[in-house]
């Protein structure tokens, strides 16, 4: 049952990458596009754990556990940018 | 045993992609950054719990746990700080909300304001 459970979790969290990629497109402002870049970073995190079992890598979970370390670097540069104008 | 295990793993995988899935419509939907910044900071951080809940009790192994369990962490303290610094960035940059807020203004406490309609020409939200 598990292994049902876990293909519409991967189907249902692409599903949503590309519905908050309208956004990140279509976003008026810089912040939108923040907003949704940064749910699309949280989304892909929780993808690349949700394969782990199903491709039977347990390197996976090490592959997210960096990404969350990593993935709000950006977020934070983009902030800086827009807030002082310069890097 | 075994299949009221799966029961709870199933229950905590699905919950979280409702949560997820309320996050993404209100990111959609909502007229401005700041309540769409709302809907996705808070639905983000519940949704991601329930799934990491969810792969703690699915995987072996206490070391695979551990990093779940540090991973969680991180997310509900990252995502929150993320949120705040965002909403204090664009507040600070002079971002209007969508037309009709009401709003308590940061320099002057005690008075409403309500946002009116904003001439074209000292529009900034572009």
């Amino acid at each position: 049952m598990v292994e049902q459970v876990l293909t519409i979790m991967q189907f249902g969290l692409a599903t949503l990458i590309i519905l908050a990629m309208i956004r990140a497109f279509a976003g008026p402002t810089a912040a939108d596009r923040l907003v949704a870049i940064n749910f699309i970073v949280g989304q892909v995190i929780l993808f690349i754990l949700v394969s782990s079992p199903r491709a039977d890598i347990a390197l996976y979970i090490d592959v997210s556990l960096v990404f969350v370390l990593g993935a709000f670097i950006a977020t934070i540069g983009v902030l800086k940018l827009l807030e002082e104008g310069k890097l | 045993m075994e299949f009221f295990k799966e029961i709870i793993i199933s229950g905590l995988l699905l919950g979280g992609l409702f949560f997820l899935a309320v996050g993404a419509l209100g990111l959609i939907r909502l007229p401005d950054v700041f309540t769409r910044m709302h809907a996705t900071g808070k639905c983000d951080t519940l949704g991601a719990g329930m799934i990491l809940a969810a792969m703690f009790l699915l995987v072996p192994g206490l070391t695979d746990k551990v990093k779940i369990v540090l991973m969680g962490a991180l997310i509900a303290t990252i995502n929150p700080v993320m949120t705040h610094l965002i909403a204090l960035v664009t507040y600070n940059r002079g971002q209007p909300p969508a037309r009709g807020t009401w709003t308590l203004d940061y320099y002057d406490y005690g008075k409403n304001n309500r946002v009116e309609e904003i001439p074209e020409e000292e529009d900034n939200r572009k």
